[in-house]
C-alpha cells in the first residue's frame, strides 16, 4: 500500500487550529473542523458553556460530589468533617478530565490560561477550599467573558483575597502583597508605567477588601485608609468600596493591559516570541471590544500570519500527556487517569501547584529539560502498551493486516499533519522484526515519543 | 591521549553512540576539584529575621511585633544573632563553616520578584543589562564540559542562572529519573532525535544521564535530612559528590519565604529546615566538604517595617550565607548601613552595602580559580577581597559535629499528592466515550 497523499496547505491549517484551541487533535477533532473549516471551527468553540457537553458536567458531579457544594457545605465538609484533600482533589481530577475529554476546548483551554495568569497554588487545605470555589464561580464562567469582569472576580475572589493576603490589610498597615502583583502580573506588566509609589498607593486602596466567611467579599469599611490616593497620576477621592473597583476598571482598560493581556494570548497559541505586529492588532482588538475576551482571541486566530505559523510551540506536561490520550481514543477510566496524573507529578504541572503568583511558566526554555523529556519517553513508551484494549485506535490497528495499512491509520490518529519520509522508513525499519501482534503498540509509542509529537 | 583526542576517536569510530556517557568523564581525572551547590530561597527571604541587628535600637521600633528579641536570638558576635530556630545554622557558624552577608544584594532596588531573580540569575545589575543567559552557566561553559552530570539542577527545570549551558540538566529527584525504554525504542528514538536540531540534545542528555546516575541511585543516603524537598535535593547533591559523579556545580530552589503575612509562625519551620539540611549535607559529605561551596542567597531582603498582616513586604537589602569547608566562617561579613530612616533605602528598606556580585566574584576567584570573573559577572568590576574564602586545599581537618536537632515535625503543608487516590471513582468508565458521542456541532 502506497503512502497516503500528502495533505494540502489548507487541510494543514486546519489541523493546527486543532492542535492550537484543543488539549490533542485526534480522528474525531480532524473531521470536526474538516467539516466545520476554520472560522466555523472557531465560532463553535467560543460559544464555551453553551456547547453541549454530552452530559460531562452533571457526570462529573456525581462522580465528585464537591464540586457542586455551596461554600458553607464545602467548609463543613473539609473543615468540620475533615476531609481535608477532598476539595483539592476533586478539582485537580475534574480539571484534568475536561482538559482530556470536554468538547469545550478552548474554553478549557482559556481556564488553564486564566488560572496560569491569577495563579492560586491549593497548597494547604485554606487555599484548596478558597481555589475550588473561585474556579467553578469566577474562572470558569467568565473565562471567555470581560476580562474587566475577570479582574474584578479575581480581585474579589476569597481565594486570590487570601493567597496575596490583601484580606488582612488595613489603613493600619497595608500589605502591598496583591496591589504589586496585580499591577506586575494581572494587568499592566512590568514595564507597564507604574512605579512603587503608585504600588503603595494601590495597596492603600484596597484596604478593607477582605473575606466574610465562610468565602464570600466583604469589604469592611472601618480599616479602610479614608485619604485620597494618587494611581498612575490621577487622584483617587475617598469613597471607598468604589475606589478599588474603578481602579480595576481603570487598569482592565488601559493600553499596558492590552499589550499585556494581547502578548500572553500570542504567547499561549501561537509562539514563545510573539511577533510585534500580530501582538498590535490583537491589543487593538481587546481595547476596542472593551477586553471582550472572544472577539480578542478570534481576532487572534483569524490573523493570516497565524494561521500560516507553523506548529513553534513545545507541548507543555499536560498537552503532551493529554494529546496521547486524545489521539489514541483512549476510554476514561482510572488506568488513564493515574497515567495522566503521573505525567504531570513527573513533568512538574500538577494544576493548581506553581507556588509563585505567576503561574506555570509558558515557553520552551523552561519545559525542555531532561526531566521533561525523560518523562516523555518513558509515558509515550509504556502508555500505548497499557492501553491496548482501552484505545479505540489501537484495536482498529490491531484488525488490520500490513505493516504500511497498520503505519496508515496510526498516522491518521496521531499525526494528522502527515509523517515525515524519514520518520515513516524508520518505523517501518524498527518495527519488520516484531510479531504482528506488537506492532501497533510500538509503532504507536515511537510516534507518540518522537520529536514532532513534542511540538503543537 | 587527551580528551578531545578521545572525543574524537569516539565519534570516528562510532563508539560514542554505544559508550554510556560517564565514559567522557575520564579525562577530567578522579577527582574533578571544587564543588559549587546555588541554593536560591525563592520569594525575598526576611534578611531581618533570620539574622537580627540585635544591637539596632532602630530595628525594634520598626518591628514592634515580629522583631527577633535579644533573649530569644542566637547570638553571634556581640550585634548580630540568629533566629532561634537556626540552632544547625548557628553550630556550622560556631564551626567556621558558615559566614553570613549582611545588606547585601542587587544595587538597584527591584521589588518584584522576577525581575529581582532574573537580576541575581543572570549576574547583572540593572536588569537593562539582560544577557540572556545565567552567571552560572557563563562559569561553567569555561570549564570546558566534563562527565554529563556536571552541572545539574536538583528540580524540574533548569534555572535561568545555568542557562547559556547547553549541557545543564534537569535532575528532577535522583531516584526517579530512570528511563524505562526497551532497546529497540531506545535507538529509534536516538535516530529520531538525531533529525531535530532543537530537541537533539536534551535527547541525548535524557539518555546519558539515566546511564551516569545509575551508580548514583545505588548510593544511600548518608544522613538523616528533614523530610521535603529541600532536604531530597541537598541529600542528592550528596549523592553526585561522593558517588564520584563528576558534579561541579549543582542548582536547589527552596520557596516559601515570601512572608507577607503571618510572617513568625511562615518564617520559623523554613529557618529550620534550611539549617538542618544544610547541617545534615554537611556531615554526610564528610571530607568532601573541604571542597564544596555552598552559596544561599535571595531576591530581596523585605521591607524593614512590618504590615498590619504581622508579614512584611517586598525590600532590598537582605542577607547571603555561604558555607563550606572553605569558608571563612563564624563572622558577619558586610558593613551595616543601620536602620535609621536617613540610612534606609527609598526610605524604608535596609540599604545595600555589598553587590551581590561582590561575593560571587571572590568565592569564583578564591575558589574557583577563575582570574576574571568580573567577565563572568557582565563585565562588572568587584571591589578588594572580604577574606570571606580561603583558597582550596588550605582547609583545616573538619571536626565531627553533631547532628540537627530533632525537632517537632512541622505541620506540612496540604498539597496534592503524588499518587492519585482514585478511591470511589470507579464509575470513570465509558464516561469519555459517551461524552463524544455527545458532540453534537452547532452549525
Amino acid at each position: 500500500m502506497a503512502e497516503a497523499a500528502p495533505i494540502s496547505g489548507q487541510l494543514k491549517e486546519l489541523l493546527r487550529l486543532v492542535e492550537r484551541t484543543t488539549y490533542g487533535g485526534s480522528r474525531q477533532w480532524a473531521g470536526l473542523v474538516e467539516s466545520m473549516g476554520y472560522e466555523g471551527f472557531i465560532d463553535w468553540q467560543l460559544q464555551g458553556e453553551a456547547i453541549d457537553d454530552g452530559g460531562l458536567e452533571d457526570a462529573l458531579s456525581n462522580l465528585l460530589p464537591t464540586l457542586s457544594m455551596d461554600a458553607a457545605t464545602l467548609a463543613n465538609h473539609v473543615f468540620e468533617e475533615r476531609n481535608f484533600g477532598d476539595a483539592q482533589r476533586d478539582l485537580a481530577v475534574a480539571t484534568i478530565i475536561r482538559q482530556i475529554y470536554s468538547p469545550r476546548q478552548l474554553l478549557e483551554r482559556m481556564v488553564e490560561f486564566w488560572s496560569d495568569h491569577f495563579n492560586v497554588p491549593i497548597n494547604s487545605v485554606q487555599s484548596g477550599y478558597f481555589k475550588a470555589l473561585e474556579d467553578r464561580d469566577t474562572i470558569r464562567p467568565l473565562a471567555l467573558d470581560s476580562f474587566e469582569n475577570l479582574l474584578m472576580g479575581s480581585a474579589k475572589s476569597p481565594a486570590m483575597l487570601f493567597y496575596l493576603d490583601n484580606f488582612s490589610s488595613t489603613a493600619e498597615g497595608p500589605n502591598e502583597n496583591y496591589a504589586r502583583e496585580m499591577l506586575e502580573l494581572h494587568t499592566l506588566g512590568v514595564g507597564g508605567g507604574y512605579s512603587e509609589e503608585d504600588i503603595k498607593e494601590t495597596a492603600r486602596v484596597f484596604t478593607g477588601w477582605s473575606i466574610r466567611e465562610p468565602a464570600q467579599f466583604n469589604y469592611y469599611s472601618l480599616i479602610h485608609d479614608y485619604g485620597s490616593k494618587t494611581v498612575l497620576g490621577e487622584v483617587i477621592e475617598p469613597t471607598g468600596l468604589s475606589e478599588g473597583e474603578n481602579l480595576l476598571r481603570r487598569v482592565a482598560a488601559h493600553e499596558s493591559t492590552a499589550r499585556f493581556i494581547s502578548t500572553k494570548l500570542v504567547r499561549r497559541f501561537v509562539a514563545d516570541d510573539p511577533e510585534p505586529d500580530v501582538v498590535d492588532s490583537v491589543a487593538r482588538s481587546f481595547l476596542d471590544s472593551g477586553g471582550d475576551i472572544r472577539v480578542t482571541l478570534k481576532t487572534l486566530l483569524m490573523l493570516p500570519q497565524v494561521r500560516q505559523t507553523l506548529s513553534l510551540k513545545l507541548k507543555r506536561p499536560n498537552e503532551f500527556s493529554a494529546a496521547m490520550l486524545r489521539g489514541l481514543e483512549i476510554e476514561l477510566d482510572n488506568a488513564a487517569l493515574t497515567v495522566h496524573y503521573q505525567s504531570l507529578v513527573a513533568g512538574g504541572q500538577l494544576p493548581f501547584s506553581w507556588p509563585a503568583p505567576n503561574g506555570y511558566p509558558d515557553a520552551r526554555a523552561y519545559w525542555q529539560s531532561t526531566n521533561g523529556f525523560l518523562m516523555r519517553f518513558n509515558q509515550a513508551s509504556a502508555l500505548p502498551g497499557q492501553a491496548l484494549r482501552s484505545s479505540a485506535l489501537l484495536q482498529e490497528a490491531a484488525r488490520l493486516d500490513g505493516l504500511d495499512a497498520q503505519i496508515n491509520l496510526l498516522e491518521r490518529g496521531l499525526r494528522p499533519q502527515g509523517l515525515g519520509a524519514d520518520e515513516r522508513s524508520l518505523l517501518k525499519r524498527y518495527s519488520r522484526r516484531l510479531p504482528a501482534s506488537q506492532r501497533p503498540a510500538a509503532l504507536a509509542s515511537w510516534i507518540l515519543g518522537g520529536p514532532e509529537s513534542q511540538w503543537r | 591521549m587527551k580528551r578531545r583526542e578521545l572525543m574524537k576517536w569516539m565519534a570516528l569510530s562510532g563508539a560514542a553512540a554505544a559508550a554510556p556517557g560517564w565514559v567522557w568523564a575520564m579525562g577530567e581525572g578522579a577527582n574533578p576539584g571544587e564543588r559549587l551547590i546555588m541554593l536560591f530561597l525563592r520569594g525575598g527571604a526576611d534578611g531581618l529575621t533570620l539574622v537580627p541587628p540585635l544591637g539596632d535600637p532602630a530595628y525594634f521600633d520598626l518591628r514592634p511585633t515580629l522583631a527577633v528579641s535579644e533573649s530569644d536570638a542566637l547570638a553571634l558576635d556581640g550585634y548580630f544573632g540568629l533566629h532561634p530556630a537556626a540552632g544547625s545554622l548557628k553550630t556550622l557558624f560556631d564551626a567556621g563553616e558558615l559566614a553570613v552577608v549582611q545588606a547585601a544584594g542587587t544595587t538597584t532596588a527591584e521589588r518584584s520578584h522576577f525581575e529581582a531573580q532574573a537580576i541575581m540569575e543572570q549576574g547583572i545589575d540593572p536588569l537593562d543589562l539582560a544577557t540572556g543567559d545565567g552567571w552560572l552557566g557563563r562559569y561553567l561553559a569555561e570549564l570546558n564540559g566534563g562527565s554529563p552530570l556536571s552541572a545539574v539542577a536538583l528540580d524540574v527545570a533548569v534555572p535561568l542562572s545555568m542557562a547559556g549551558l547547553g549541557s545543564a540538566l534537569a535532575l528532577g529527584q535522583i531516584d526517579q529519573f530512570s528511563l524505562q525504554l526497551d532497546t529497540r525504542t531506545r535507538l529509534i528514538l536516538t535516530e529520531m532525535y538525531g533529525q531535530d536540531p532543537l530537541l537533539e540534545q536534551t535527547a541525548n542528555a535524557v539518555f546519558d544521564a539515566s546511564q551516569a546516575l545509575v551508580p548514583v541511585q545505588a548510593y544511600p543516603a548518608g544522613a538523616d535530612y528533614p523530610a521535603g524537598p529541600l532536604g531530597t535535593a541537598l541529600s542528592d547533591a550528596a549523592r553526585l559528590i561522593k558517588s564520584g559523579a563528576g558534579i561541579k556545580a549543582a542548582a536547589i530552589n527552596t520557596g516559601g519565604w515570601d512572608t507577607h503575612e503571618s510572617q513568625n509562625e511562615e518564617i520559623e519551620g523554613l529557618i529550620t529546615g534550611l539549617g538542618d539540611a544544610l547541617l545534615a549535607f554537611r556531615n554526610d559529605l564528610g571530607s568532601e566538604w573541604a571542597s564544596t561551596t555552598v552559596l544561599i542567597k535571595t531576591e530581596f531582603g523585605r521591607r524593614a517595617y512590618e504590615n498590619a498582616s504581622l508579614g512584611t513586604d517586598h525590600g532590598h537589602g537582605g542577607v547571603m550565607m555561604v558555607a563550606g569547608g572553605g569558608v571563612n566562617g563564624g563572622q558577619v561579613y558586610g558593613s551595616w548601613p543601620g536602620l535609621n530612616a536617613s540610612a534606609l533605602s527609598d526610605g524604608q528598606d535596609l540599604a545595600v552595602t555589598t553587590d551581590y556580585r561582590q561575593v560571587i566574584a571572590e568565592m569564583l576567584s578564591v575558589r574557583f580559580d577563575q582570574s576574571d570573573p568580573g567577565s563572568i559577572l557582565g563585565g562588572w568590576q568587584p571591589g578588594p577581597w572580604q577574606g570571606i574564602f580561603s583558597p582550596p586545599g588550605q582547609a583545616g581537618s573538619l571536626s565531627a559535629l553533631a547532628g540537627p536537632m530533632p525537632s517537632a515535625s512541622t505541620e506540612q503543608a496540604f498539597k496534592l499528592p503524588d499518587q492519585l487516590d482514585l478511591g470511589g471513582l470507579d464509575r470513570l468508565s465509558s464516561l469519555g466515550r459517551r461524552v463524544e458521542r455527545g458532540i453534537r456541532p452547532v452549525r
